[in-house]
Formats: C-alpha cells, structure tokens, sequence
C-alpha cells in the first residue's frame, strides 16, 4: 500500500492535483467540475486529522466521482442536457463512504449520457480525449473517471458499470479497475441505467488502491435493498479457466499479452481450458435487457419536477414528449426506442421474455465453471481503443463489449489489470471478489 | 426475416409514442434502419434453446423494511422544489392532463 500511505500532507496533494488538472484537462477533459476550493479546504481539515493521528484509511487520497453519482449541493448531469442544471440534495453511499474514511473529492467525470456509451463520445457536453494517446477516445462509459486516472489528475476514481463501463476505459486507459459482485457496493444515489446490471466500482493506477477503496465502499445498505452483508468469503486460488471463447475476435497482440500472463501463472496454478458456448450471445442479451430497463429508468425524466423544462403546454403528454426527444441524445434515444419495442406487448415474448430465459443460461454456464475453477481469466477488451470517428455503427460499437457484458448479467466480481497490449481481466465468484485481487505475478 | 416485415416507419412512430419520446422525421427514418439492423443482429438469440429455465427466479433475497419518517436536513425539501420546473407558491405546476 505504498501509494496511499505515503500522503502525509493533504494540502500538498491536493494542490499538486489541482496543478496537474489546469496543465492538463484543457485537453484531456476528464471533468465536468473540479472543485477546487471545496477539496483545498478539506484538505486543510485532514491535514489537522492526520497530524493527531485520527485520519481515517483514504486520509488525503484525492478521488474524482463519474458524474452520476450523487454528491451533495454538487451538479449530477450524467453528461445529459436533461440534467444539466439538475443539482443533488444528498450524498451517494459510497461518497459518504468515502468521506467518512477522510477522502477528498476532487471534481465529477465526464462520461457517455446516462453511461450509455462505451467511449464517453456520447456526452452531451464535449468528448474525452485518451491520455495514453490523444487522438483515441478513452473507452467508455466512465472515460472521465478513467482518464482522470490515467493523467495522474486524482489518485483514485468512482465509476459505474453496467457492461463493462469501469472496465472498458480502465482497460483502454491502461489502468486497474473493477467491477464488484453485483450487490456488494450500495448504489443508493446512483443514477440508475439498467438496474439489475448496474454496479458501482474503483479505478486505479495500482491494485492495492483499487483494493482499500473497494474495500472502504463495499457492504450493506438499508437504503438499497439489493446489497448485501459483505461476508468476506476467500477460498485459497487453486485453479483458473481460459473459456476459449474468450479469445475469438481478439486482436493478436492483444492475445499474445494475455497469453504470456497466463504463462506467468502456470507454475503456481492449475490452468484448464473451458468452454461457455452461451458467451457468444452474451452482446445480444446484455443488449436488450439492458434497453428494455434503461427505457424504463428514463421515463422519470419529463421535464416537470427537475430537470430540462419543457416549451410546449398544450397537455401533460405533449410536454413530456417535446421535453424528452429536445433533450436527450441520440444513443439513449435508440436504447429507449430499443427498449420500449421488446417490452411491448406485442413483441414481449418473442424479445424480452426470452432475453431474461438466455440471460438464466449464461447465468447458470458461468456459475457451473466457477464450481470447478476458482477464476475465470481471458483479455478485457478485444480491441485497442478505436480512434474518434472510426466507431459510428451501433452494431460494431456494441459487439466491442463482447468480453465484458457476461460479469454484469451474471453478477460476478471482475478485475481488470493494464498489459503491454490490452489488458487482463479476472472472474471470480459471488462475494469472492477479494480473491480476484489476489492472483499472483 | 420476421424483422424485416415488423419494422418500418410506423412501428417506429407507435414505439416513439408510447415511450413518450418525440422523434423528428429524419430521427423516425434513421431509426427505423438501425433498430431493423440491431434486431435483425440480435435475433439470434431466438436460437438458443431455453425453454426450461426459471427466468423469473431471483437469487437475491428481498427484504423489506419499514419506511420512517426520519427528514434529516430540512432544508433538503427546500432544495427539491427549488427545482421544479415551473411552481406556484409551493406547489409544482404541470400542463393540464386531461384532453
């Protein structure tokens, strides 16, 4: 825990952020909001802490929020016109989390709107450069949170993932970033997309980082049913499964890193190659049961209670659809349109119904493996990140998830850890999710 | 294909209503192209056979609890109908809802 042990000075963190930030986020724009007075000023108070000795596990550490989390009396546009003056009256879990353990929170990220995106070109307010390479995008749909990251302009970020959205710009911003058991982070004061998908995750440059600030979020919440009690369940790593599907599509190089990772772990561990024939339906099913509940998410937003107002008066019905087609995009449009389509009663069986039947098959292929493998290893992307402008079919844009939708249909904890080339993602159990941090170089 | 025959402009314009979702013309035609491609792409999944499976079976328990009226920050109601977006004294107002 070098990284995070050595803050000593708050003050002096937070000011060398903040200088990193005005160098560099003219560029990169990682932030929708930095807020700058706000973190000098508690950086002063934990400084006072830290020198009595009563600082909490994060004292110092500087951490930047993807912008659908709620932070108190701060902005909570999720890059959405709809919600761009839209300002939160309380804290998210995990920020209260966060600040209880002493963190400071730097500024809210950049991310696709509504995290509907898989490269953050899809904000409403401007696009997100990559800082390993500018003239690519960052992956998506917390690319904000993962460039921020990256550029060394916080020690740590929050994002959310729902297919792959924390791990997708960890992977294409060479950074650590995971995506816990479904259920084991709160998302209470998260703005929902698909809520049977949605999970509330780390990034970091280090896995030990990555680890404390899961570690420090993690739990139950009586404010969101659907978590747990933690219970740290660590069964000692034996085996590990290569699904041989995993490899389909990946670019060579790409591949060959993640071979000669798992060569790294030949010695220590018993490597099996497996089979989850059903992966390769995993982009359609993550897809529609994605639209169908992201459609249903959306239609809060009509432009009454908070929010885009709308122009148009006639009646109730006529505002609502005036407001919502004037302010949301284009790629949350094709998803409500998705969406409502397959749920409809007409089309509800032949789409939506057996989409929930094929997300139980992959659900059940993946927990059989992990019956007999502790692990389920294989690359995290199956690309380098595209170049802006190269991805405009929502096709092809989709089909790039194809490595990381099947943790969040089958709601298991995933790591992903930056290669030479691309980068390596760890599977493991329901509430296992320490284990994944755990496998050794 | 099925999907073909399903999708044209006017499932579009009928899935647009009930979404509440105004579409212009040119939204409504690009629409209809890409959710006939998208469909079509993903109607492979018709194929995998799983007749069997419990789909509406959740492995995590449901809890219930009791909701108390515990308003913490009173100044956070304040805040909430500071945002409606239009209001009359304290009261949100909205377009009449029967035509």
């Amino acid at each position: 825990m070098t990284g995070i042990q050595s803050i000593q000075n708050a003050t002096e963190n937070v000011h060398k952020k903040l200088e990193i930030i005005k160098k560099k986020d003219p560029e990169i724009k990682a932030f929708i909001e930095v807020y700058e007075k706000d973190a000098a000023e508690r950086a002063k108070e934990i400084d006072k802490k830290i020198k009595t000795g009563k600082a909490g596990k994060l004292a110092g550490l500087v951490i930047a929020v993807k912008n659908n989390i709620a932070i108190k009396n701060k902005r909570l546009t999720c890059a959405s016109k709809m919600l761009e003056a839209h300002v939160a009256t309380y804290n998210a879990t995990v920020v209260e989390r966060l600040l209880k353990e002493d963190a400071i929170i730097i500024g809210s990220t950049n991310m696709d709107e509504y995290a509907a995106g898989s490269d953050t070109t899809h904000s409403a307010f401007f696009k997100t450069k990559n800082p390993t390479d500018t003239s690519r995008v960052p992956g998506g749909s917390s690319g904000g949170s993962a460039a921020a990251v990256a550029a060394e302009m916080c020690d740590a970020a929050i994002g959310s993932d729902t297919g792959g959205s924390i791990r997708c710009p960890a992977a294409f911003c060479h950074v650590f970033g995971f995506k816990p058991t479904y259920g084991a982070v709160s998302r209470y004061g998260l703005v929902d997309m698909a809520m049977s998908l949605d999970q509330i995750g780390p990034l970091a440059k280090d896995k030990e980082t990555t680890k404390l600030i899961f570690d420090v979020i993690k739990g139950k919440d009586p404010r969101d049913p659907t978590t747990s009690v933690f219970k740290e369940k660590k069964a000692e790593i034996k085996s590990i499964g290569i699904p041989k599907e995993f490899f389909e599509g990946v670019q060579p190089d790409i591949a060959k890193s993640v071979k000669d990772r798992i060569k790294s772990l030949e010695k220590q561990y018993e490597i099996t190659e497996i089979s989850l024939p059903s992966v390769k339906y995993s982009v359609p099913i993550y897809y529609l049961l994605m639209s169908a509940e992201f459609s249903s998410a959306l239609q809060r937003y009509d432009g009454l209670r908070y929010g885009a107002a709308s122009d148009r008066t006639k009646d109730l019905y006529d505002s609502f659809e005036a407001v919502r087609g004037a302010a949301f995009g284009k790629e949350a449009k094709r998803r409500i349109i998705l969406g409502t389509y397959i749920t409809m009663k007409e089309f509800r069986d032949a789409w939506y119904t057996q989409t929930l039947k094929a997300r139980s098959v992959l659900q059940s292929e993946f927990n059989k493996a992990l019956q007999k493998v502790d692990l389920i290893v294989g690359p995290a992307m199956p690309t380098e990140p595209w170049k802006f402008g190269e991805k405009l079919d929502p096709v092809e844009m989709y089909s790039a998830d194809i490595l990381t939708v099947s943790a969040n249909l089958a709601g298991l904890p995933a790591l992903v850890e930056p290669l030479e080339h691309g980068a390596f993602q760890i599977h493991g159990r329901h509430f296992e999710d320490l284990n994944v941090f755990d496998l050794r170089v | 294909m099925e999907n073909r025959r399903q999708i044209n402009r006017e499932t579009v314009k009928k899935v647009s209503e009930v979404a509440r979702l105004h579409l212009e013309e040119d939204e409504i035609e690009s629409m209809t192209k890409e959710l006939e491609r998208i469909l079509d792409h993903f109607s492979k999944i018709k194929s995998l056979k799983a007749d069997k499976e419990l789909f509406y079976v959740h492995e995590i328990e449901n809890e219930y609890r009791e909701d108390k009226d515990t308003a913490t920050d009173p100044e956070r109601s304040e805040k909430i109908r500071g945002q409606f977006t239009k209001s009359q004294d304290r009261y949100l107002t909205a377009p009449k809802a029967i035509k």
